[in-house]
């Protein structure tokens, strides 16, 4: 569905994606791993269009990626960001709802409510939480609501980025099977950034591991076990 | 290069520079007036902006004014007496608020108030990737963000020049009233018959071109911020510092314009 051809992308003479080729297939849901800076959060970026690789080129269903490619993916694309990214005027309702009251279908207030309710409880958010604003939440209960924001309207394409971190591990499995879910119903192409081992057997049916802005591995979550990378087998010992 | 030369490439180095900025902030202009008839889409940003730019901003306009108003008449009475001609206070007074000390001073408390919040504002919106995340939600960020702005800032701000030009002439009238002897009627008439709908249209205009400036400024540069809360900080800084510079440099221009042939 969306193909990364040979991309580089520096910043300040400094290659942090370095002649990266990645397939992310229709249907499947990609794990990406990698130490902390190794430009994890930058390939999800590419991969959106938000930002503009130096070399190399991204194309989407066989296109390449430009204004009008881009505006035809967002319409069906879900994206978490790292740090949630929510809208600090807008209550959590709204913030889930954006995207039904502004984007091109304009949900009536009232259904665009509904569906932003029924979003936060998937993600294991109370309605309590819906008319408060994004910094009267702990930092996990933004990231949910950061979820919740991404998956309402049945998105095709979802990009997570660290999904889990800063929940407790019963909420951390409870996102990952939902995550999971949303793949397996939505019928989605995936692509979540971890640093949670445990999470990827869950979610993920690739696994794709990021070292110093190259692919060091990437296989089938079955074959990561029997796998001998060294820094591989760090992360799973982590486990 | 020769150490002679090095002086002279800085200074090219800054002009090229100075003209590719300019360039960009034309192109980013264009792009937000391009995107003005989609705000009926968003009637509650507009509104939020109308609060921001224009109501919020009337009582430090107000203050401005009043001040200034008193003690340029002040200023002109004495600078009038020296050659007995004390009588044109409210003639000067009017011509000096209205074309120029209250477009000016709206203007510039407009740059400190408006730009430095609307740059603050957008720029931690853009650090902390809320901009990228209108992308993701299918919203132009460019007529969800600037275009409100832009608009409130073209329409506001005239008003408020219009509120500070009036309040200018107040703080005139009453210094000159309550303290230099001046009749209350008179004043009024002198004033009055002095001013022209050309001073007026003066005015309002340059309310217009400053209002553009002080949003336009405040939103390109709250787009193009750096990372993290140092970028914040350089963004409201040069915002603030690109209005005033613009606001005055326009203000010499229109003045030029309207009186200067
Ligand atoms: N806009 C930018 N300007 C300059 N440098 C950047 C920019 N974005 C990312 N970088 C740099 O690129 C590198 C990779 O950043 P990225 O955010 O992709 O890391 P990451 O793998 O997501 O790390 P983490 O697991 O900590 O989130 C970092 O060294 C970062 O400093
Ligand atoms: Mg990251």
């Amino acid at each position: 569905m969306i193909r990364l051809e040979h991309i580089t992308k520096r910043f300040d003479g400094r290659a942090v994606l370095d002649d990266l080729s990645l397939d992310l297939t229709k249907g499947r849901s990609l794990a990406v791993l990698g130490r902390s800076g190794t430009g994890k959060s930058v390939l999800s970026r590419i991969a959106l269009g938000l930002m503009v690789p130096d070399a190399g080129r991204v194309l989407v269903i066989d296109q390449p990626m430009s204004a009008k490619v881009r505006r035809d993916l967002m319409a069906k694309t879900g994206v978490l960001f790292q740090g949630a990214a929510l809208f600090d005027g807008l209550t959590v309702a709204e913030n889930v709802a954006f995207r039904l009251r502004n984007g091109p279908q304009r949900v009536s207030r009232l259904a665009a409510r509904s569906q932003a309710l029924a979003a936060l409880e998937r993600v294991g958010l109370e309605a309590r939480v819906a008319d408060l604003y994004p910094a009267d939440l702990s930092g996990g209960m933004q990231k949910r609501v950061g979820l919740a924001r991404a998956i309402v309207g049945a998105p095709e394409f979802l990009v997570f980025d660290e999904p889990n971190s800063g929940l407790d591990p019963v909420t951390a499995g409870e996102i990952d099977r939902l995550v999971r879910t949303l793949v397996t119903d939505l019928k989605a192409t995936a692509l979540t950034i971890t640093h949670d081992m445990a999470s990827v057997a869950t979610i993920a049916d690739e696994v794709l591991l990021l070292d110093r802005g190259r692919v060091r591995w990437h296989g089938p979550v079955a074959e990561m076990e029997g796998a001998e990378d060294a820094l591989l087998g760090q992360f799973r010992a982590r486990r | 290069m020769t150490p002679y030369l090095a002086p002279l490439a800085l200074i090219g180095r800054g002009t090229l520079a100075g003209i590719a900025r300019i360039g960009q902030i034309t192109l980013f202009t264009l792009a937000a007036l391009a995107r003005l008839p989609g705000l009926v889409r968003f009637p509650r940003e507009v509104a939020r902006a109308f609060m921001q730019v224009g109501w919020l901003s009337l009582p430090i306009v107000g203050l401005t004014a009043v001040f200034t108003g008193a003690a340029l008449a002040l200023q002109i009475h004495a600078g009038g007496s020296r050659l007995s001609a004390e009588m044109v206070v409210p003639q000067i007074t009017a011509i000096g608020i209205v074309r120029e000390l209250g477009p000016v001073m709206v203007g510039l408390m407009v740059a400190a108030r408006v730009t430095a919040s609307l740059a603050a504002e957008i720029a931690t919106m853009k650090v902390t990737e809320q901009i990228d995340a209108l992308v993701t939600l299918s919203t132009d960020p460019m007529t969800y963000i600037t275009a409100p702005r832009v608009l409130a800032g073209l329409v506001c701000v005239p008003v408020l020049v219009g509120v500070g030009d009036v309040l200018g002439l107040f703080g005139g009238f009453a210094v000159a009233t309550g303290q230099l002897g001046f009749g209350a009627e008179s004043y009024i008439r002198a004033s009055w018959n002095f001013l022209d709908g050309t001073d007026v249209a003066l005015s309002l205009t340059k309310g217009v071109v400053f209002g553009g400036i002080a949003t336009v400024i405040a939103c390109h540069a709250g787009f193009h911020a750096g990372r993290g809360a140092r970028g914040v900080g350089q963004a409201v800084k040069s915002a603030v510092q690109s209005a005033a510079i613009l606001i005055l440099a326009a203000n010499v221009a229109l003045t030029a314009a309207f009186f200067g042939g």
